[in-house]
């Protein structure tokens, strides 16, 4: 319930955002988020930074799809807009981060991204003190939006566009995204499966305020099956994503950052459930993997 | 079509609820540029020598925290010398507006490597009155202009006189804290 209370609160701006602020309050040059991440050195910022380069490639890669069935031939269409959120769990918040030189202990752990307070490294001959910088975010949830354009179908393929400019809201930066794919029905060639069966590959691109970079891509198999009204999907995807991380530190010494850091995700499960209601679609996934990750999505088309 | 209502009242909810998702305040915690200076002693009878320069620190940190500073601390201070000299340093301090910052004492090779108040080293010995005048002065809005002063007597190996080419550096590593959530 305390996830689902967040997955809302948190989702919500970047719905709204996408809906309604659009260019409204772009003007604040660097956002809360971008300051606190820019306080890091290169040998730093990993830790720091890790778990939101894991949600993100989670959340790129859900919410693609919410049924295998995709007509042989045929023009359809439908309009989707789509919540993802990922969970970040406890220990997600925290990372063990290095002293300066001749601390004792050497290491100290301290907030991530995500996390609250930053740590305090405390040398124990001298008592000398460094401290770890404070998470920026405040969130068990870290949700990304698309509006998602299904187009099909030319011998059972349908092509999937998604993005979305959302600007800076609340002191998360602006963000630029977009990604493509495009799915296959395979069940066109199993005349006598149980299950209506697709395959598909997705390719997403997020530029996250001015320092980051996020490619996801993703592929799978799909099923899914009828009951009236409900659908119930699943499928199973291998995936990679990687964020390029690039700035100038305002801290002391070696200013410019460039790095690249690997998603955790690389493979998940899914399951979900749709209700469709003629024209009207709503369903919702639960994608299990290194990342737990939620999506779902409210569609429009035939 | 209930159910369509029911489904765009909770859009509607969805997008009017409240974003708190960032903290606040955000602490960062920047380590300043070392506050350093080294020097010269000069050669000749004098086995004592002095020497201060002053420091502008918020030249030693990013503009942008000049004015969001809360809070500071001290996270290391070293002593080194350079130059061929094979006595000893007695009596050496670092000051901060005149205030003892450090002491610091033993035979010049001692040294020649950075002498740490972290680890084990018995060549230096931090001062609690003049590290509470830097953390104050870290803290202050705007940043003040400091003094770093170093004294201290050379022994040992024939001096005086003093050989030429000798120098002390002291390096302060300093920390602030600023609260970089909203402008």
């Amino acid at each position: 319930m305390r996830h689902l209370r967040l997955f809302l609160k948190c989702i919500a701006p970047a719905l709204f955002a996408m809906t309604v602020l659009v260019d409204l309050n772009s003007a604040r040059a660097q956002s809360d988020l971008e300051k606190a991440v820019k306080a890091f050195k290169q040998n730093e910022v990993t830790g720091y930074i890790q778990p939101m380069a894991d949600f993100f490639g989670a959340n790129m890669s859900a919410g693609w799809y919410h049924s295998a069935a995709i007509p042989q031939m045929g023009f359809s269409l439908s309009v989707n807009v789509i919540a993802m959120g990922s969970v970040v769990g406890d220990d997600n918040k925290v990372f063990t981060a290095n002293a300066p030189t001749g601390y004792n202990p050497p290491t100290f752990q301290t907030a991530t991204v995500f996390g609250g307070q930053g740590g305090t490294a405390t040398d124990q001959n001298t008592g000398l003190q460094y401290r770890g910088s404070d998470g920026a975010l405040n969130a068990t949830m870290f949700p990304l939006a698309a509006l998602q354009l299904h187009i099909g179908s030319i011998y059972g393929t349908e092509v999937i566009i998604r993005g979305l400019p959302i600007p800076e809201v609340s002191g998360a930066p602006k963000v630029t995204f977009f990604g493509i794919g495009v799915r296959h029905s395979i069940s066109q060639y199993l005349p006598d499966a149980p299950v209506d069966i697709a395959a598909g590959i997705f390719w997403n691109t997020i530029k996250f305020g001015d320092l980051i970079n996020m490619k996801s891509l993703a592929f799978g198999a799909q099923a899914s099956k009828s009951f009236s009204v409900l659908e119930v999907y699943g499928g199973l995807a291998y995936e990679s994503s990687s964020m390029e991380l690039t700035y100038t530190a305002t801290t002391s010494g070696s200013p410019n950052v460039s790095l690249d850091l690997d998603g955790a995700n690389t493979f998940r499960g899914t399951i979900g459930l749709g209700l469709n209601l003629a024209i009207l679609h709503l369903y919702g996934d639960v994608n299990l993997g290194s990342v737990t990750n939620f999506s779902a999505g409210l569609g429009f088309g035939f | 079509m209930k159910k369509t209502m029911v489904l765009v009242t909770l859009l509607v909810a969805l997008t009017t609820m409240g974003f708190e998702c960032i903290n606040d305040p955000i602490i960062v915690s920047i380590a300043m540029d070392p506050i350093s200076r080294c020097y010269n002693i000069n050669a000749g009878p004098d086995i004592n020598y002095t020497g201060s320069a002053t420091i502008d620190p918020s030249t030693l940190i990013d503009d942008s925290y000049e004015d969001k500073i809360v809070d500071a601390r001290v996270y290391d201070i070293t002593v080194q010398v350079t130059g061929a000299f094979t006595g000893s340093v007695t009596n050496g301090v670092v000051r901060i507006n005149g205030t003892p910052l450090l002491t610091y004492s033993g035979t010049w090779a001692d040294f020649s490597t950075p002498q740490s108040l972290l680890g084990t080293s018995p060549h230096v010995i931090p001062q609690a009155a003049g590290i509470a005048i830097l953390i104050n002065a870290l803290k202050q809005k705007p940043l003040p202009l400091i003094t770093l002063s170093s004294t201290g007597t050379l022994t040992g190996a024939g001096v005086p006189p003093v050989p030429s080419g000798l120098s002390v550096c002291a390096s302060i590593y300093a920390q602030v804290d600023g609260n970089v959530k909203g402008e």
